[in-house]
């Protein structure tokens, strides 16, 4: 007995729909970016443009929060999928592939960020003044723009897989590669410090 | 503002993060004078959560992925990890070299039996001064002593002479031999030849008394006393040469 296209594809759009019925809790978990990063490392590079676009605006949120600079971000969002790409069969399964990608989206990002502070210590006033500042745009309050800038990266970071990322503690500690309650201590600290900036307390 | 006790403050972030706006009342209603701490707070965390769309708003549409060429490795070592690892990579030297140390120190029994300050058990009389016992200089480990090797006039050497003056054959003998030789006055001026292979100095000088009627005595201290003279009846004693002279 031999099946038909026509019969398959039936059979397929039959099958989605019943999926698509079912309440998303009591479905199969399935992770669709570890078949993706399967069919990568088999050899097809549409899976990789496929995590791309998946990916491709959480890591610039993450990349923007930290270096506070649109032109940067979309640089380090560059970067870090090439890093990604050749380095994706390092990728060891233990964690999800987003943890994976979160944790070297933040540590590139820091690293561009401390470069990008220690290339602007040498910058000449003359250049400083002709340099137009990135304005934060208006729907964002200012003070919070002015006291994410004061942060360190480090404590940026944290704030961004926080609030931004929504992160649970557990997928910040994995982003990070510290445990749980190191994350935990690191977060309160920097949101602390973030409150502090904000309200005046320090500077 | 007043800091708040921390475990306001925890309830405050709390509130503030989880966003139920029933909770939020109930402790406005509760804490009254944190209400205000509270307000602040909902507005720093709604502010900082709402950063994030514009960011998202100022990239453009989903550029296309254009891998680079140029990009530094994936894990660069800082240099305060360096730094570090240097450290780490110190003390991890010392401490190998210090166990070793230690492990190759006598133990502690064989330190305490080693000698100490003699001890004077009576005081000298009235007005003499105490006699000053001097330290012992402890006993230094001296390594095993080589055993001594056989003096050179006992191992085996090999002559030869063709028309040589025996007096001179003998010291030039006892000299290869590291033999210091006496001759005493009397011997016959003879020239003699003689050729020995594998036979000690000792053995060589008595041969050639045989011969030429002298008797050498070993001294036992190197030295070899010739005696132009010989006891016949100790001629017979003596051991035959190895090696036959010419």
């Amino acid at each position: 007995m031999s099946t038909t296209g026509n019969e398959a594809n039936g059979t397929d759009v039959q099958d989605s729909a019943l999926i698509a019925a079912v309440p998303e809790k009591y479905r199969p978990s399935f992770d669709e970016d570890l078949v993706l990063v399967e069919r990568f490392l088999a050899g097809d590079h549409g899976a990789f443009e496929q995590l791309y676009a998946r990916y491709h605006d959480k890591v610039f949120a993450v990349s923007r929060g930290i270096l506070l600079d649109a032109e940067e971000a979309a640089d380090a969002v560059q970067e870090i999928f090439t890093l990604v790409l050749k380095n994706l069969h390092r990728f060891d399964r233990r964690s999800k592939f987003s943890t994976w990608l979160f944790r070297v989206a933040v540590n590139r990002s820091i690293q561009e960020a401390r470069r990008s502070r220690h290339k602007y210590k040498h910058v000449e006033l003359t250049e400083a003044v002709e340099r137009v500042a990135p304005e934060p745009p208006e729907t964002i309050d200012p003070k919070i723009h002015v006291a994410l800038q004061k942060l360190t990266p480090n404590d940026r970071a944290l704030l961004i897989l926080f609030y931004w990322e929504e992160l649970s503690l557990q997928e910040i500690a994995d982003s990070l590669r510290c445990n749980v309650n190191a994350a935990k201590t690191r977060l309160y600290r920097a949101r602390e410090r973030f409150r502090m900036v904000y309200e005046g307390e320090i500077d | 503002m007043k800091k708040l006790p921390p475990e306001i403050d925890d309830l405050v972030w709390t509130l503030a993060e989880d966003g139920n706006a029933i909770a939020q009342d109930q402790f406005r209603g509760r804490y009254p004078e944190y209400a205000e701490a509270l307000d602040a707070r909902i507005t720093l965390v709604k502010g900082i959560k709402r950063a994030k769309a514009p960011a998202i708003e100022s990239r453009p549409e989903l550029p296309k992925f254009s891998p680079k060429a140029n990009v530094r490795p994936m894990w660069t070592l800082t240099p305060g990890i360096a730094a570090l690892l240097l450290v780490a990579l110190g003390f991890a030297s010392f401490t190998v070299v210090y166990f070793t140390m230690v492990a190759t120190r006598p133990p502690a029994e064989a330190l305490k039996k080693g000698p100490g300050r003699p001890v004077a058990v009576n005081f000298p009389p009235a007005g003499q001064t105490p006699i000053s016992v001097p330290d012992k200089v402890p006993p230094q480990v001296q390594p095993p002593a080589p055993q001594p090797e056989d003096p050179a006039y006992l191992r085996p050497q090999s002559v030869s002479f063709k028309g040589a003056n025996l007096a001179l054959a003998l010291k030039a003998i006892a000299a290869q031999g590291g033999l210091d030789i006496t001759i005493a006055p009397g011997l016959p001026e003879e020239t003699i030849d003689v050729s020995y292979s594998g036979v000690t100095t000792i053995e060589i000088l008595q041969d050639l008394g045989e011969k030429y009627r002298f008797t050498p005595f070993d001294q036992g201290d190197g030295s070899v006393l010739v005696i132009p003279a010989r006891d016949e009846t100790e001629v017979a004693k003596k051991v035959p040469a190895t090696s036959i002279p010419d």
